[in-house]
């Protein structure tokens, strides 16, 4: 039954349309294309294995470089910040490339293309890339679905891979390998074809070796700002910002105990306000409250300039093995203002 | 298989949000069912809010690609699904108002008759893109995209009274600007 009036009925008939079938084929592809991303929880291996690297189909030809080059976001601004290491692999018809490298507190990125040198498919991605340093540090691949990008001609991806924790600030030599890559079958895909058939997969080992990037530290503040309710009290601790992100780190007391030997974790469920504009919020790893209390988050878009008010609202907690925590006793809302720096 | 057909034949299971973001985790094609559910709210949302059929085309399928990508860390709090659904879209449409104006573009924050351009839609919408912000948002939240008032104060990081405040403010400025008092 409606209530409305029949104003209302009017501003929703003004909105009535029909969703185009063309949507569902691209999501029908897409559900082909973008990798199984499992909590790291619970599958921390089967994370560490794909390794990231992003990526996504890409029809005809064309320069990469342009794309990164572009303002792409989240990374507009990355490419000029970051370090050259021009370097690139043939194998199998297949040209990989490492173009540059950055790394900051948020993680090392790799802009990263292939290209299909005999232009024999309509799509290709990158879906195994490992990461390491000459100590024999693993850095995790963390796929992100924004660093996945098609271009003309090649695929371009910011591939993301996390910082150890002991290796800020020292001086490494990298080795990224991309071991996988899946080509899809040309459009237009024949309406028979087993979808378990769309892509197949090149495997190989493009190799490279370059110098870690110097590690850009960013910005930080901690401006004073708690908030408190039903025994929980919520601290900013820092409020920062570097090239690739905004990052929000909060000291969190007084939470629910999870049963003795959880590897579970409360998550903030947090919304983020920066003059009003609501940014995108990411948990970093482990993205949960961790023993110390202490729990990280990124947001997006990167801001510029940390002055002005900021509102940083958490709603609640959310635990996979214990449900939520909050919602009656929230929201715990953080706010502040940031004058300009001097 | 075609994968259009795959979709629509996939049909709504009655599950709720957590469940389907679930198995959607373990199983890429059970996204299907999210997909199903929320088509048409984050199709309509993102259509009220751009100019054209293919603008808002493509951002759903952004929208749903990035979903597809961060389904393991939804939480069944905050508005539901829909309203999740709805803040990448909502970002998605900003990151493309953005990057249009680093280009030197100045696109419209608001969009043209998609319906039958009869005259009376042609008013409303006018008038509704001329509302602060703030409420033409709220307008767009309720009427394009369907959202409860729960789900709009998920969307925009607000209570559910605040919300609801804010859709009969949005309302009244919008029936005075029409003259349906």
């Amino acid at each position: 039954m409606t209530t409305d009036t029949p104003f209302e009925q009017r501003l929703r008939t003004l909105y009535a349309v029909s969703v185009p079938t063309v949507l569902d084929r691209l999501i029908g592809t897409a559900m082909t294309t973008v990798p199984v991303h499992r909590s790291r929880r619970t599958r921390p291996r089967v994370l560490a294995a794909l390794a990231v690297a992003a990526i996504l189909a890409a029809a005809a030809a064309g320069p990469a470089l342009e794309w990164f080059g572009g303002r792409e976001d989240p990374f507009e601004g990355l490419w000029e910040v970051s370090s050259p290491v021009d370097q690139s692999v043939t194998a199998d018809g297949y040209r990989v490339r490492v173009h540059r490298a950055f790394a900051d507190r948020l993680g090392v990125r790799l802009a990263m293309s292939v290209q299909d040198l005999d232009d024999r498919w309509s799509g290709l991605e990158i879906d195994g890339a490992a990461l390491t340093d000459a100590d024999g540090r693993i850095y995790e691949g963390w796929n992100w679905s924004r660093s996945r990008t098609p271009v003309e001609g090649a695929i371009a991806t910011w591939a993301r891979f996390l910082l150890p924790d002991d290796v800020r600030g020292r001086d490494l030599e990298l080795r990224v390998t991309v071991t996988s890559l899946r080509v899809r079958s040309p459009d237009p895909i024949p309406l028979d074809l087993d979808p378990e058939q769309i892509f197949t997969s090149v495997g190989g080992a493009w190799s490279f070796e370059f110098d870690m990037p110097p590690i850009t530290q960013g910005y930080a503040i901690s401006p004073a700002a708690t908030a408190s309710s039903h025994g929980v009290t919520i601290k900013l601790e820092e409020l920062g910002v570097v090239p690739s992100g905004t990052v929000v780190q909060l000291a969190v007391d007084g939470l629910p105990e999870l049963a003795a030997g959880s590897t579970d974790g409360w998550r903030p469920v947090a919304n983020i306000q920066h003059d009003g504009e609501t940014l995108d919020e990411w948990e970093l790893p482990p993205g949960v409250v961790g023993s110390d209390g202490v729990v990280t988050i990124e947001a997006l878009p990167v801001v510029e300039d940390l002055a002005g008010h900021w509102r940083i609202s958490i709603h609640g907690f959310w635990s996979t093995g214990h449900g939520q925590f909050g919602e009656s006793q929230g929201p715990w809302v953080l706010e502040f203002d940031v004058p300009e720096r001097p | 298989m075609d994968e259009a057909r795959a979709i629509s034949l996939a049909g709504v299971p009655d599950e709720d949000d957590a469940d389907l973001a679930r198995a959607a985790t373990e199983d890429r094609a059970s996204f299907a069912a999210i997909y199903e559910r929320y088509r048409t709210p984050v199709y309509r949302y993102l259509r009220a809010r751009t100019a054209t059929d293919a603008d808002a085309q493509d951002l759903a399928a952004i929208t749903f690609e990035r979903a597809m990508g961060a389904i393991d860390r939804f939480h069944p709090v905050g508005g539901g699904m829909v309203a999740w659904l709805i803040r990448i879209a909502r970002n998605a449409h900003l990151d493309a108002l953005r990057k249009l104006r680093g280009r030197g573009a100045e696109p419209g924050d608001g969009a043209e008759p998609t319906v039958d351009p009869s005259d009376d839609a042609v008013v409303l919408r006018s008038l509704i893109d001329a509302l602060p912000r703030a409420q033409r948002d709220v307008i767009q939240l309720r009427f394009a995209a369907g959202l409860t008032a729960r789900e709009i104060g998920g969307v925009l990081g607000i209570s559910e009274a605040a919300a609801q405040k804010q859709v009969e403010r949005g309302l009244r400025a919008l029936k005075e600007a029409y003259g349906d008092d």
